[in-house]
């Protein structure tokens, strides 16, 4: 229907500037499938080839895969959440409330950044589950799946300090109650508390200092330490298989 | 251990040295680490640090009752003797026996919710899990709670009160002895 | 010098280096090589990824275009709701904190939890088994037991603590029983009659160290060193588990305690954060 006549489509690729950002012709043959892989900045995590087995998703159930898609589509979410989020005491509650009445797709994108991190929270740990059941995490993997817990642990962390930032009751006292179990620690339990919260009760300190963790601190954290997942997978010799 | 051993000669002499080197550079990069987490987190109440602030708001310091001490304890005599609540400070001002009055932080000291004042019971009855407190001396009364509610010392200058909201310093007590108090003349 | 060893650059082209293009199949980034078939990433892997992601797409649009985020009104520090909840995936520590010391439910155990799950492949270092669900038909059958035998234990532990912790003042109910009325107390629901007062309140009274020692430390430290123990001994004693099989056992047992404690914080704590049954747990008060 709408076939673009060979000789226009002959002059775009052969075109200078077509050539100046595809080194390869089209993907249709093994040396232009490897070269398409490995030229790209964002598919060269990929090797050219994987084992067959890997595609399978009865064995990966794709989720490592889906928890990095979650983390892409939170970012994403969350920057345009940040165009009108003010976080501080007078103001985060009822910029929130516009979001929802008065900005047009901002509910909706609210929606989705509140599913999206709690579905990460989910395919991170069925991610873990068939990692360890499916004994991914023996040698030579041993120090990616120490990597993976510590992106777990980072997972919840991520998760718990946006969930202040609505500055509503349910954000305040899930906040309070959780802070409160790291004020237990022994000795320094104070210490800490007091550093996490920047005042002795939760605070709009409190609340400022969770919103920088959350857009900044731990989501670059986070992106350092995925990086280091996905090389390590590579050079683990990618997804695990049978002997 | 570190001295070039006399004994030795050429590259094993040599060697020592490089391992003092390395316990050098190993200090002082560990001297750096410690020196930057320092800067980040200070040390304890002694030292400052950037995540410290040296003011934040009036919940901590000390706080102006905003009622003195006639109107209090008119107050507690036209509500029989209930507890006068401070939003700011997060205290309420009780009424232990005559003449003393006693702060206390309105935490609860089970896992920290908020003890409100609860007038029907005629205590203080913490929502989250039901701990009891008493009207005039905050013991407890029943549930998990493991002591009675805290203490904020008192100053009265004039029949004016200050509350030193401090929790870090408050009186932590395991039960009501009038000395907690303070007498008001 | 050395030799040089390896094929040499021609003459006039000694700096003319180049980084690796093409590396054949077993190539040096492969540690375990092994003969199978292979797929081309482009087009195999891309398009599941591709639809994978698609997919997701569509739903969390669907998802939040239908189910509103929560959102109640603005916070007060002054009151309370009851119950006071953490967010869902952190309730498991929270009941953990209704059962013992909170030094221990809310840092040591789960320090000590994280810092075990990164150490097990530094335990069970044996590469059998790799790429395989459960290992094999033992591993399956020690899933399912390690399942049951949690969901077992952790209930009954739960229901136990209740129980030894309701009183003749506040009798206990779990939502089920607020037609019974036990002698010497005026509220509906039970207690244990030989802890008329509570077991925290009598163990305050009758136990070294008070509710704080033996009922908040010592026991549950006891229970979550027993267990796990009697799980690992029961699966190789009857399955004659290598350390893969227990160690598939121990993780089974974790993520079911993790799982179960939350759906408990979750769905069977109301009011107080009393235990009730899931389907009779009363509404939160404001
Ligand atoms: C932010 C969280 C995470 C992301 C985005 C992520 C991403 C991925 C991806 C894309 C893969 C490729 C295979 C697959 O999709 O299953 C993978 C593999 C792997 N992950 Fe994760 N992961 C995360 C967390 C974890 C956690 C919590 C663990 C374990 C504690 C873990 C351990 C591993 C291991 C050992 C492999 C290699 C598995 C194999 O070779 O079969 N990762 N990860
Ligand atoms: S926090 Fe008040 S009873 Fe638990």
């Amino acid at each position: 229907m709408l076939d673009i006549p060979a000789n226009v489509w002959q002059r775009v690729v052969k075109s200078s500037l077509w050539r100046s950002i595809f080194r390869h012709g089209y993907p249709d043959s093994r040396k232009n499938q490897s070269l398409a892989v490995f030229t790209n900045v964002f598919l060269h995590l990929h090797p050219v080839k994987v084992r067959r087995h890997a595609l399978a998703i009865p064995y990966t159930w794709c989720m490592g895969g889906l928890s990095f898609f979650l983390f892409l589509a939170l970012t994403l979410t969350g920057v345009l959440l940040m165009f009108y989020y003010r976080p501080t005491e007078n103001f985060a509650y009822q910029d929130i409330k516009d979001l929802e009445t008065v900005v047009v797709f901002g509910q909706i994108l609210r929606n989705m950044h509140r599913w999206a991190a709690h579905g990460m929270v989910i395919t991170v740990f069925l991610h873990m589950i068939r990692v360890f059941y499916t004994g991914s995490y023996k040698p030579p993997r041993e120090f990616n799946w120490v990597i993976g817990t510590l992106l777990w642990v980072i997972t919840l962390i991520l998760s718990f300090t946006g969930y202040l930032l609505p500055w509503d009751q349910l954000a305040l006292w899930a906040v309070t109650v959780g802070t409160n179990m790291v004020g237990a620690t022994p000795m320094i339990g104070g210490e800490i508390l007091y550093l996490l919260r920047g005042s002795l009760e939760v605070s709009g300190n409190t609340l400022l200092r969770f919103y920088v963790l959350h857009v900044v601190g731990l989501p670059l954290i986070a992106g350092f330490v995925m990086a280091i997942h996905f090389w390590r997978i590579r050079k683990d010799g990618g997804i695990s298989g049978p002997l | 251990m570190i001295r070039p051993d006399p004994h030795r000669e050429g590259v094993a002499a040599r060697l020592r040295r490089r391992q003092l080197l390395r316990l050098g550079v190993l200090g002082t990069v560990l001297l750096f680490l410690a020196e930057f987490g320092g800067f980040f987190t200070g040390l304890g109440t002694l030292l400052p640090g950037f995540f410290r602030p040296l003011k934040t708001e009036a919940f901590g310091g000390k706080i102006d009752a905003g009622i003195n001490v006639a109107d209090l304890m008119q107050f507690f005599k036209n509500n029989n003797d209930a507890p006068y609540l401070n939003t700011p400070g997060r205290f309420f001002i009780i009424h232990p026996e005559a003449n003393r009055i006693m702060a206390i932080y309105r935490k609860c000291t089970h896992l920290g919710c908020t003890v409100p004042w609860n007038a029907g019971e005629d205590q203080f009855h913490c929502p989250c899990h039901g701990s009891l407190y008493d009207k005039h001396t905050a013991v407890v009364k029943g549930g998990p709670a493991p002591r009675p509610l805290d203490v904020f010392p008192i100053t009265i200058q004039g029949g004016a009160i200050t509350v030193d909201t401090n929790p870090t310093t408050d009186l932590q007590r395991t039960h009501y002895d009038p000395q907690q108090a303070t007498a008001v003349s | 010098m050395a030799p040089i060893r390896g094929p040499q650059p021609l003459p006039g082209q000694e700096r003319r280096l180049r980084l690796l293009a093409f590396v054949k199949q077993d190539s040096v980034v492969r540690v375990d090589k092994r003969i199978e078939d292979t797929a081309m990433v482009w087009p195999h892997l891309l398009v599941i990824e591709f639809i994978a992601a698609m997919l997701f797409t569509g739903g969390l649009f669907v998802i939040g275009a239908l189910v509103n985020a929560p959102l109640q009104d603005v916070s007060n520090p002054d009151h309370t709701p009851n119950p006071s909840k953490a967010p869902w995936y952190f309730l498991n520590l929270q009941e953990l904190l209704l059962h013992m010391n909170p030094a221990l439910a809310g840092v040591i155990v789960p320090t000590i939890a994280i810092v075990a799950l990164m150490a097990i492949p530094y335990v069970d270092t044996s590469r059998m088994g790799v790429g395989t669900y459960f290992h094999s038909r033992k591993g399956r059958q020690i899933v399912v037991f390690s399942i049951v035998f949690t969901i077992a234990i952790l209930y009954l532990l739960v229901t136990a603590d209740a129980l030894m912790k309701a009183s003749q003042l506040a009798p206990i109910t779990f939502g089920v029983f607020s037609g019974v009325h036990l002698p010497g107390t005026t509220k509906p629901g039970l207690y244990l009659p030989f802890f008329p007062q509570g077991y925290a309140a009598w163990a305050d009274l009758h136990l070294p160290g008070g509710k704080s020692f033996i009922p908040d430390m010592i026991i549950p430290t006891g229970v979550m060193l027993f267990f796990p123990v009697v799980l690992v001994l029961l699966v190789k004693r009857i399955w004659h588990a290598d350390r893969r099989e227990w160690m598939i056992a121990l993780f089974t047992g974790f993520i079911t305690t993790y799982l179960l404690l939350t759906f408990v914080g979750t769905a069977m704590r109301g009011q107080g954060m009393d235990l009730f049954v899931p389907w009779n747990v009363p509404p939160p008060l404001p």
